[in-house]
């Protein structure tokens, strides 16, 4: 303790005793016994708080969409707080939604619409008025069009506008409609649910976290890869006691209170969910009335998984059979209010499909589907929303192989698969693919653009049209931009969840657009036009916004006005908790443990296919190199908030982690600069990074963080920040899904 | 557990924050959320918040981690109060809380050396050294701290730990550990870090 | 001959004039980055280490103030002949660097551009008894008048008062380093300060510095064949005070660094060879500092003026170093809590930090000797050698 620390008041009696505050009293100067006058005095600037205008929305920072109230003082966005009555994030948001308003505020921003002058990528754009830019778009576009047909024409969106672009996609007749959320992001894991529960996981997961006894997490990190309120049910259920098995080859944030963190081999997770399947059966732990009740093909998945025994998986996965036993016991213990929860981001090791299944099954042998810290069931609005018509989706064969009498034929039309886009434009196979247009995503960053060679596809291409808000690494290769207004700048369309708790949010523009931008809608439209197809756009998002007040009873529609969501309550989300009878929409109208629909493609296409998982090797690793994992981080939405002053403080690196045995090995320590080299392609990381040498990251395999490594030179803060997880990883696919498979990408590691 | 709670006669309000560790994801939305509320300066060393992460090793040579949230503890025995030559770092009476009066501060900065938690930064358009408020602005309005509000793990708590029927009386009452960082210090912080679980 | 050196003498100290306003034109470079990028963007001070060169400059400019101090009342005291021009010159260094002082410290304080620092006037309204820095300005206000005043005594050839105004002024000045050593020492949180030696360091060290500047200058004087009594006491003092200083040092630092995982354990392993003030602590604090000037002394016999001039000014060298050891050394190891590993962090001067302090020298070298040529002391020195 300091030795002047003497209790405040204390002294000040001893001084005023001395006669120390007796000198200040003579020579006129406050006596220090007002003090606490004064101090009021100075506490008054502290008192005030203009909480200023409040604006309802809903996030963008990432595509969990969190309520935001806005809040703005003279005109200008002053704080962002999450809306406590909406279920997504029930009033809290995360780092990154925090810093949305540094988005608006950013000047990297597209401020109007522009026209390429340089060379592509070389960031070189004339500023354009709006109608020139729509003229540009027609007299570029319609020719291709009129030469390739309209299918030449393929388009990716990503966010609140997707439904204009998917509209004025098929307006314009082409089939080559794609959102890399199901190819890029969770495609595998949500055609493995509807195979097993005939409904997906969504994008709004249904896990009971914040209720569960037991979570078995295969690789899902809660904590680190953040959707509000499954971070917060997660620790919720933490915090009330229940078990974690967290697997994982790296030890992530979401370990901190972990019961059991296993630290698989990468690619495994398939061999230890048939373990575990294995131990439910074999030991009777599974839930025998559900199954009878429920399931189908359970004879079949006994038999078949009779060779996936606990002590069989602990050499593929490297976890040892007891604890594989003691897991399966301890889950079972607790069921049915556990729930086993696979990886979101499933396009990783071209099993995924496979993977979730078996983990899918898990969560049928036990029968937590409808119980509570189990599976709940998601309802919808209980309220006759307005309808639209919509341009029907055009017969015309896709490029990228998605549907049926396709390659993919279970991969859906009206997603497609972002990575057979890719390879279309390369090839120019089936047809010429000749131009893109990109809403609200960015390829360049979130495929294997190192192994993909995207760039060389892109030069296949005579038109590619942007429409975001900041200049991305692809926004840089458009020929023409067009900005959006931000989220915090623009009304959309009602957010209608179909959830535990159904609800309807708003977002409503909180100031007015401070550049030359647009919203979707209104982009969507001036390029319809020009085409003479925008009787498609009559229905704008105020328009909507109205006509949905008209559908609400007047209670609802207060409520809704005044609260910027509407939650309908009246719900069961656990309808076999409280004895109601299931319903499955798959095609036996049961849990499906084993797949009908795969049967004949099992036959003809081999062990991939198989209707219950078969177990295969991941792809081994090239000698001396190490498996690139990656994954995101919490300050970070995947690579679009790289440039954000205050996320960057959070963090702007991309440091390597390696094992210390590995780093022993090639004589590396802790803090080392050191470049990462592709296996595939021989190309080297352009920016040196930091070696992180730690027991977090199983050995053989290096982590970093997605979403770095910016090669645009626009913007100003996040430039050259970091590495490209994106040049590293490799450009597989789902064999069932079609969606794509990054975690066999492998590096070399060398001194900078 | 509450004999802890520093006892003060003659102050209405004793207002502390207390951060159950086992809830704390690592975020940051505290920081974020701070920082835009409070317009701090767009630098790296300049936050009233911010959460440590630590990593270390169980008995089997396993590693862990664990997080650890910070910010200024409006310590009882403030030594940066203590130091300050002008007054302008001063404690409430009222409810404790520890400030930073803008117009009086010369920016000698002994505050921010004799702060054991390095819990202050300067802030170079106030012209003075800055510190978390435990957002009294929004607490006179009514609001919760912003870190509070928007803490995704409900981690952070906050209120009058003198008032029973408080949240935050009733965490630490019920916590199995609670723990204030560098007691030796002698500064009686009323930032409590609680544990829920065994 | 006489008329030569007197011009010479005359046109040297005009030099030395032009020269000091050199030396402090280089602080414009660092006024003009304080100016355009602001304190926070130009000092290399951070939220963990915020006290500086610019501190560390003070404390060492101060510290001289009161060794000078101490030296002009030990002459008064003990009444030694021959010292009076000296003592003339001795009083107004000290006062030169108290200037040096206050100008360093005013552009560490909050935003210079915006006289911050007029909130001082205010500053004795708040009756901040347990803040040392309260303490420590109190004093220093008081201090400058009083040195002040004992230079005009000593001009005015009033020797009581003269007399009297040197002892208040060095007690006040003692007082007032004792506070400025509190300001560190009084600090629980840094454990490297708060040891019961570092007041004691900080003290004999500035004093050993005011011996070590008065035997410059009267080497710098010539004619040092008249101040054969005063150096040789001073070059015993000094020796003295070195020893001293050397055994603290040991005892408090290598020893210490060596100590098990404490807190002020991980703190002094900065302070071994291979930490990051190791090579300051000893080729420059205690080697150059401290070893090498107790040779010189010793190998003069305390009688060498060239000598114990030279361990003079490796002293002062030495003991800006301490200061800067010190200082920084007690601000780099830190941890909010004790579940995390200390946070080794750093600081490197800037150039601003730097030009200001080159700049404070050359404050203080203008007030000297327009201070000499006012009162005509070198004049003196001239006559007195004729
Ligand atoms: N290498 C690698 N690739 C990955 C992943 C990975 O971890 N590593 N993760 C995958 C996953 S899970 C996903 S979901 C996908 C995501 O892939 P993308 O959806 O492409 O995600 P981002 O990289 O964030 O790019 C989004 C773009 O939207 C822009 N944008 C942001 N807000 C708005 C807006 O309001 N309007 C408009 N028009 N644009 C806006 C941003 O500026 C950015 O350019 O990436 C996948 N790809
Ligand atoms: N902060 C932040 N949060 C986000 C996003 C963001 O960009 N930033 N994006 C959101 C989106 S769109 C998505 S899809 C989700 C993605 O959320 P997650 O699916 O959780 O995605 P990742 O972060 O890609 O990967 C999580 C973990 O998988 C581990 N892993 C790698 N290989 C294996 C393996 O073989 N087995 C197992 N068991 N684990 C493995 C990695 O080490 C990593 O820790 O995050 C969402 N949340
Ligand atoms: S999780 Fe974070 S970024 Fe995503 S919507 Fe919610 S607040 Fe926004
Ligand atoms: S934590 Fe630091 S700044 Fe806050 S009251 Fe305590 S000593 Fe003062
Ligand atoms: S920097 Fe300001 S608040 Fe801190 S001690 Fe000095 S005057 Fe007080
Ligand atoms: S209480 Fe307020 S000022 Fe303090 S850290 Fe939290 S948000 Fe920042
Ligand atoms: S907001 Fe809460 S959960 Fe998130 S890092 Fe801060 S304290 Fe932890
Ligand atoms: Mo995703």
């Amino acid at each position: 303790m300091s030795r002047l620390n003497i209790d405040r008041r204390g002294f000040l009696k001893l001084a005023s005793a001395t006669g120390v505050a007796g000198v200040a009293g003579i020579t006129g100067l406050p006596s220090p016994l007002k003090a606490a006058s004064t101090k009021d005095q100075k506490s008054a600037r502290f008192l005030k708080y203009d909480r200023g205008v409040l604006s309802p929305s809903f996030c963008e920072m990432c595509f969990w969409n969190c309520g935001v109230n806005v809040y703005t003082r003279n005109g200008k966005i002053h704080k962002l707080e999450g809306n406590r009555l909406n279920p997504n994030n029930k009033g809290h948001l995360c780092a990154k939604g925090n810093a949305g308003i540094q988005s608006t505020y950013d000047k990297d921003r597209i401020q109007s619409p522009l026209k390429r002058v340089g060379k592509r990528g070389e960031g070189k754009f004339k500023k354009i008025s709006w109608d020139e830019a729509f003229e540009l778009v027609h007299t570029k576009l319609n020719p291709l069009i009129q030469k390739y047909g309209p299918q030449t024409l393929a388009t990716f969106m990503h966010g609140t506008g997707e439904p204009y672009i998917h509209a004025l996609t098929k307006a314009l007749g082409s089939p080559n409609i794609t959102i890399p959320a199901y190819s890029q992001c969770l495609g595998s894991r949500e055609m493995a649910w509807i195979f097993t529960f005939g409904t997906g996981v969504s994008g709004h997961e249904t896990y009971d976290m914040a209720n569960t006894k037991h979570m078995m997490i295969f690789g899902r990190n809660m904590a680190g890869a953040i959707q509000v309120r499954e971070a917060e049910d997660f620790a919720t259920g933490l915090a009330s006691g229940a078990k974690l098995t967290y697997i994982d080859p790296r030890l992530s944030e979401s370990c901190v209170n972990a019961t059991d963190w296993l630290q698989i081999n990468p690619g495994t997770d398939l061999a230890l969910a048939l373990g575990v399947i294995n131990a439910l059966i074999k030991d009777l732990l599974f839930d025998a009335d559900f199954v009878t009740k429920y399931c189908y093909g359970f004879e079949e998945l006994k038999k078949h998984i009779k060779q996936y025994t606990p002590q069989w998986a602990s050499k593929k996965c490297g976890i040892d059979a007891k604890t594989i036993e003691r897991i399966a016991w301890d889950f079972a213990k607790d069921a049915p209010n556990v729930v086993a929860i696979p990886a979101r981001r499933m396009t990783r090791y071209g099993n995924d499909v496979q993977t979730v299944r078996a983990i899918a099954i898990i969560n049928a042998l036990v029968g937590n589907w409808g119980v509570p810290g189990g599976i709940w069931v998601r309802s919808s609005v209980p309220v006759k929303l307005p309808e639209y018509d919509e341009p029907k989706q055009p017969k015309t064969r896709r490029a990228d192989g998605a549907g049926k009498g396709e390659k993919y034929p279970l991969a859906p039309v009206s997603l497609g698969r972002t990575n057979g886009i890719y390879e279309a434009t390369l090839t120019q196979k089936p047809y010429p693919l000749k131009a893109w247009i990109l809403y609200g995503t960015n390829p360049i960053n979130h495929s294997s653009s190192g192994v993909n060679d995207i760039f060389k596809a892109i030069e296949n291409l005579d038109l590619i049209i942007a429409i975001d808000t900041q200049f991305s690494d692809t926004v840089m290769y458009a020929d023409i931009v067009l900005p959006e207004s931000t989220y915090l700048e623009r009304d959309d369309a009602p957010h209608v969840q179909k959830d535990k708790i159904p609800f309807i949010a708003l977002r409503k523009a909180a100031i007015k657009p401070i550049y030359d931008t647009r919203g979707c809608f209104d982009i969507c439209k001036g390029i319809a036009k020009k085409f003479e197809i925008d009787k498609w756009f009559e229905n704008s998002p105020k328009k909507q916004i109205a006509d949905l007040f008209k559908v609400l009873t007047k209670d609802q529609a207060d409520t809704l006005s005044k609260d910027g969501v509407i939650k309908f309550e009246n719900v069961d989300p656990y309808p076999r908790a409280s004895g109601g009878e299931l319903k499955f929409t798959t095609s036996t109208g049961k849990v499906q443990l084993s797949v009908p629909v795969l049967d004949d493609m099992y036959k003809k296409f081999g062990d991939d296919f198989s209707p219950i998982p078969i177990y295969k090797d991941p792809i081994t690793l090239p000698k001396d190199s190490f498996r690139l994992l990656f994954g995101k981080t919490p300050f970070h939405s995947h690579a679009r908030t790289q440039n954000n002053w205050v996320l960057l403080e959070l963090q702007d690196d991309t440091p390597v982690w390696m094992h210390p045995t590995d780093a022993k090995k090639l004589g590396f320590k802790d803090g080392d600069m050191v470049n990462l080299i592709n296996t595939q392609t021989g190309a080297k990381s352009d920016h040196s990074e930091r070696l992180k040498v730690t027991k977090r990251i199983k050995q053989g395999s290096v982590f970093i963080h997605h979403g770095f490594g910016h090669r645009t030179k626009a913007w100003s803060r996040g430039y050259e920040k970091g590495t490209g997880d994106n040049y590293f990883i490799s450009n597989g696919f789902d064999p069932l899904s079609g969606a794509g498979a990054f975690n066999n990408g492998f590096v070399k590691v060398v001194r900078a | 557990m509450m004999n802890i709670v520093n006892k003060k006669l003659n102050k209405n309000q004793n207002l502390a924050m207390v951060i159950i560790g086992d809830r704390c994801v690592n975020c940051n939305a505290c920081y974020v959320a701070c920082k835009t509320d409070w317009e701090i300066p767009a630098i790296k060393e300049a936050y009233r918040t911010k959460v440590w992460e630590i990593e270390s090793e169980d008995n089997e040579g396993k590693p862990t981690i664990s997080f650890l949230p910070v910010l200024c503890n409006h310590c009882e025995n403030a030594p940066c109060v203590t130091v300050c030559p002008t007054g302008a770092s001063f404690k409430r009476d009222e409810d404790g809380i520890v400030l930073v009066n803008p117009d009086m501060c010369i920016g000698c900065k002994a505050c921010m050396v004799a702060c054991p938690y390095d819990a202050r930064y300067y802030d170079e358009e106030k012209q003075s050294v800055d510190k978390c408020t435990f957002c009294l602005p929004r607490l006179s309005v009514g609001l919760d701290p912003a870190c509070v509000d928007t803490c995704v793990g409900e981690s952070r708590n906050f209120g009058d730990i003198s008032d029973p029927d408080s949240s935050v009386a009733k965490l630490l009452k019920n916590a199995t550990s609670i723990s204030r960082l560098k007691e030796d210090k002698g500064t009686l912080p009323n930032v409590y870090y609680i544990t829920i679980n065994e | 001959m006489n008329k030569v050196r007197r011009y010479v003498q005359t046109k040297h100290k005009n030099i030395w004039l032009v020269l000091s306003f050199c030396l402090a034109a280089i602080a414009i470079y660092g006024i003009t980055q304080v100016f355009l990028h602001g304190q926070e963007a130009s000092y290399g001070v951070s939220r963990e280490v915020p006290w500086g060169l610019l501190i560390i400059s003070y404390s060492f400019f101060v510290g001289i103030t009161l060794g000078t101090a101490v030296v002009g009342a030990l002459a008064h005291v003990f009444k030694i002949e021959d010292f009076n021009i000296m003592s003339k010159k001795v009083a107004l260094v000290s006062l030169a660097s108290l200037v040096a002082a206050f100008f360093v410290i005013f552009w560490d304080l909050a935003s210079p551009f915006k006289f911050q620092v007029l909130r001082l006037v205010v500053y004795f309204t708040e009756f901040k008894v347990t803040s040392p820095i309260w303490w420590l300005v109190v004093l220093y206000a008081l201090e400058l008048p009083l040195l002040a005043f004992e230079v005009y005594f000593l001009l005015s050839k009033e020797k009581n008062s003269a007399l009297f105004a040197s002892l208040i002024g060095s007690s006040v000045g003692l007082i007032a380093y004792g506070v400025m050593a509190l300001v560190f020492d009084s600090n629980g949180s840094r454990p490297l300060w708060h040891t019961s030696s570092f007041a004691l360091f900080f003290i004999i060290s500035a004093i050993a510095g005011g011996f070590s500047v008065v035997l410059v200058m009267i080497f710098l004087n010539g004619n040092t064949s008249k101040y054969k009594k005063p150096i040789e006491a001073l070059s015993k003092t000094l020796f003295f005070l070195l020893t001293f200083m050397f055994i603290i040092d040991f005892w408090n630092i290598v020893i210490n660094s060596y100590s098990p995982d404490t807190e002020l354990g991980s703190t002094m392993r900065l302070f071994q060879w291979n930490g990051v003030l190791g090579k300051n602590f000893y080729i420059y604090e205690v080697f150059l500092g401290i070893v090498i000037p107790l040779l010189l002394i010793a190998f003069g016999k305390f009688k060498n003026p060239l000598l114990s001039s030279f361990a003079g000014i490796l002293s002062i060298i030495g003991i800006f170093f301490a200061r800067f050891d010190a200082v920084i050394g007690g601000q780099l190891m830190s941890r909010p809590s004790r579940e995390l590993d200390f946070v080794q962090h750093s600081y490197i001067a800037s150039n601003t930090e730097i030009s200001l302090l080159i700049g404070s020298f050359g404050v203080a070298a203008i007030v000297y000797f327009l201070g000499a040529k006012f009162f005509n002391l070198e004049e003196e020195r001239v006559d007195e050698q004729a």
